[in-house]
């Protein structure tokens, strides 16, 4: 159930305290030199969190602490822990790898349909040129959370506490002159506390782009048990659709999109990272007992403008939905997954 | 008598008639398994055998931190290989249109195994640890972890004489048919077991044995009807040798019953040979016969299988053909399969399989296709066909079309 504090329960005010917060803890580190300060900027990576993460200075164990708001689910957030480089010189080597530690109710995609994670996080990170790996074993609370704007609750969840490991796989396929594969695996499996059942998650993501052609194609399946229900959101696969109004644990799904650049060549800030986009979804889910003949696919198209900033665009968009559906869109979004830490 | 599905082919329970990652096992799945846990690791799900699978599962996460610490510190020790792989299976099932209760169905299924291999420091005992975590509609990463093999050996020479011993949990199989042995009294899969092999000269001896306490035999569909159940032992004894461009060994082969491991279940006498013509082809040929005591309820009984086959070798490519047949059942069945598996650079592996009952007219065609053009990381698309009248062995599955495609990275 959505979770609201007794003390602050407008958001503008939990995000003025939090900004405060790390603010303060920003002044403190600074003046007594003990690491760095960063903000946190939402939808970098998939997350959607606005704040500041204050780290220890670089030693072999180095203490953090994340704390943000998340703009979809308009909830507080923190993370605090340790990181343990195991190489140490990882600047001169190709290969990046530490253990990570830590405890917090902080936003995750790592079990579908439930934002977010209250507990302890432990996870070994390897990074390479182009292959990313992840594995974290959680042990903790996962809560349901509301979307902005979302006329639709996630009625049939509640907070469970469970255990889980998370397998998250990230590989650059091939990169040449604008043209560029990615592929991600993220598999989750794991069991209610007290109960022999299990529940699993598994995405595969396959983003592409050549030249001025984007094409993006998921798959999705999930096995619920009876305390945890993962669920798939077509608002995820076909833009325009509202969120949690249809749902399924099977998900295919595919985007297409052609992008045109008007002013290449300007001198004007930013007017040359400029697209014009045109595009399309399709994605099916099916739900728990339907069979694969089962499928129907919905699909929507829509047309806006694009500002390139490297890792994600900003985006704003005209949509309608094949249920005749006209939706105005204004957000960020990654393209390429994985290329954050946050 | 099962009619004969092609060797490499293993059942999976639960939700999960998924495709192994290996180029060629899959099967469809009888009815009763769609609801059995998953077999590849051998384990039954959650319910079971809870804290030895998180233990399991412990060593392997040290394992994958241990594999990815670059700079290990000077151990005493030789530190040891380690491999990694994660592999994610989508599979679609189409039933027949007399399975009353689906018409089709879509499976997920994501394996995470580690394989640690070295030598023991101042021993020449080599080591080989694999552990394999399933994660499907049954089981959990953490329910689903086993140790699938877990293998100790070491070669002794004296007197111009080798001595292999080993010890542990692997797949013990033995000969060189591309479907099935029938000289190998067990069904795929790793057993507990020992082995002690004499090699002088050119003639060998092999005696082993093993039990298949943890395994559910029950489950799994050899072409070859195995006689073994879950908690037999098997022996063997193994003799043989090779001449010129041929070999030839005879086994004798003894199982118990599961209960009682004093009780003889059956015994086999039985002779492998095969020939290279060193032209590319290559013939091969095993008999076995089989004797089961009168017991109480049930009288003596005897059968004989036999397998005769060949392989021919084009370039890249490998043509095989085999003929089984099963005395019991009398059931008789060709086995060809065309792939190109021993191109090892080649940026596309395929193979195309099939088995054909000459009984009763059920036919199986498997297509496999692997891009390995990638570094570390393989995907692969395997279809299966079930074919035949409706009185047909292999179309008694319900299941007539398996359709999986595999992810599978390697860290």
């Amino acid at each position: 159930m959505k979770r609201r504090s007794g003390l602050m329960p407008c958001p503008i005010a939990r995000l003025l305290f939090l900004l405060l917060l790390s603010f303060s803890l920003l002044l403190l580190c600074s003046s007594l030199s003990l690491g760095k300060v960063e903000p946190i900027i939402p939808y970098l990576s998939d997350q959607a969190v606005l704040g500041l993460a204050v780290e220890g200075a670089e030693q072999k164990i180095t203490p953090y602490l994340w704390a943000g708001y998340d703009l979809d689910y308009q909830e507080g957030a923190y993370k605090i822990g340790g990181r343990i480089r195991l190489n140490p010189n990882h600047t001169e080597k190709p290969t990046q790898t530490w253990l990570d530690l830590n405890y917090g109710y902080w936003p995750s995609h790592e079990a579908a349909g439930y934002p977010f994670h209250r507990g302890w996080a432990g996870s070994l990170h390897w990074k390479d040129r182009a292959t990313s790996f992840k594995a974290t074993i959680f042990t903790g609370e996962l809560s349901p959370g509301h979307f902005r704007g979302s006329t639709v609750d996630a009625f049939y969840q509640e907070a469970v506490k469970v255990t889980h490991l998370h397998l998250h796989y990230n590989r650059l396929l091939y990169q040449d002159w604008k043209k560029t594969v990615y592929f991600l695996m993220a598999i989750t499996s794991g069991q209610p506390r007290g109960s022999d059942q299990t529940f699993s998650a598994t995405t595969w993501t396959l983003p592409i782009q050549s030249g001025s052609f984007r094409w993006k194609t998921q798959a999705g399946y999930i096995t619920r048990c009876e305390q945890v229900v993962p669920y798939f959101d077509l608002a995820d696969l076909v833009r325009g659709y509202g969120k949690i109004v249809k749902t399924g644990d099977r998900i295919f799904g595919i985007t297409m999109e052609k992008l045109f650049q008007p002013f290449p060549f300007s001198d004007l800030p930013l007017v040359n990272l400029l697209h014009i986009t045109a595009f399309t979804d399709a994605g099916g889910l099916l739900r728990s007992g339907e069979a694969p003949r089962d499928l129907k696919f919905h699909h929507s198209a829509g047309v806006g403008l694009l500002l390139d900033l490297g890792q994600s665009d900003l985006r704003l968009e005209g949509v309608v939905t094949d249920e005749g559906r006209h939706q105005i869109l204004f957000y960020l979004d990654t393209f390429f997954p994985g290329q954050a830490e946050y | 008598m099962s009619s004969g599905k092609i060797h490499k082919t293993t059942v999976r329970g639960g939700d999960c008639p998924h495709v192994n990652r290996s180029a060629s096992r899959q099967v469809p799945l009888p009815l009763s398994v769609l609801c059995a846990p998953c077999a590849r690791t051998g384990l039954p799900p959650a319910f079971a055998e809870h804290r030895l699978s998180r233990l399991t599962f412990l060593l392997l996460m040290l394992g994958l931190t241990f594999f990815f610490l670059p700079s290990p510190p000077a151990y005493a020790w030789e530190w040891p290989e380690m491999d990694f792989e994660l592999s994610s299976v989508f599979s679609y099932l189409r039933f027949t249109d007399d399975y009353p209760f689906i018409k089709d169905h879509l499976t997920n299924e994501a394996v995470f195994e580690m394989k640690a291999s070295g030598v023991f420091p101042k021993e020449d005992w080599y080591y080989a640890l694999g552990i394999i975590s399933t994660a499907d509609a049954s089981t959990s990463f953490f329910s689903g972890c086993a140790v699938q093999e877990l293998m100790l050996n070491t070669v002794i020479n004296a007197d111009g004489e080798d001595y292999l011993y080993e010890v542990g949990k692997e797949d013990w199989e033995w000969g060189k048919s591309f479907s099935r042995t029938p000289t190998y009294p067990m069904p795929e899969g790793y057993f507990w077991g020992a082995q002690w092999t004499k090699t002088k000269e050119r003639q060998h001896v092999i005696v082993g044995v093993a039990t298949s306490t943890d395994q559910l035999l029950k489950k799994q569909a050899a072409p070859v009807e195995s006689t073994s159940e879950a908690g037999a032992l098997t022996a063997w004894l193994r003799s043989g040798g090779f001449l010129t461009a041929s070999d030839y060994e005879f086994v004798f082969s003894y199982q118990s019953h599961a209960q009682d491991a004093l009780t003889p279940a059956c015994y086999n006498l039985g002779f492998d040979t095969s020939r290279d013509f060193l032209n590319g082809l290559a013939i091969h040929g095993s008999i076995n016969l089989s004797h089961t005591p009168k017991t109480n309820e049930e009288d003596s009984a005897r059968r004989v299988d036999c397998l005769v086959g060949g392989e021919y070798t084009l370039g890249a490519k490998v043509i095989v053909c085999e003929v089984l047949h099963q005395s019991d059942s009398a059931d008789t069945s060709l086995v060809w399969a065309v792939n190109n598996y021993s191109a090892f650079f080649a940026t596309w592996q395929w193979g195309v399989e099939s088995l054909w009952n000459l009984s009763d007219g059920g036919r199986y065609f498997k297509l496999f296709l692997e891009y390995t053009a990638l570094e570390r990381f393989f995907p692969s698309l395997e279809v299966l066909l079930f074919t035949g009248s409706e009185k047909s062995k292999i179309s008694s599955s319900p299941v007539d079309l398996l359709v999986s495609l595999e992810l599978r990275a390697v860290l």
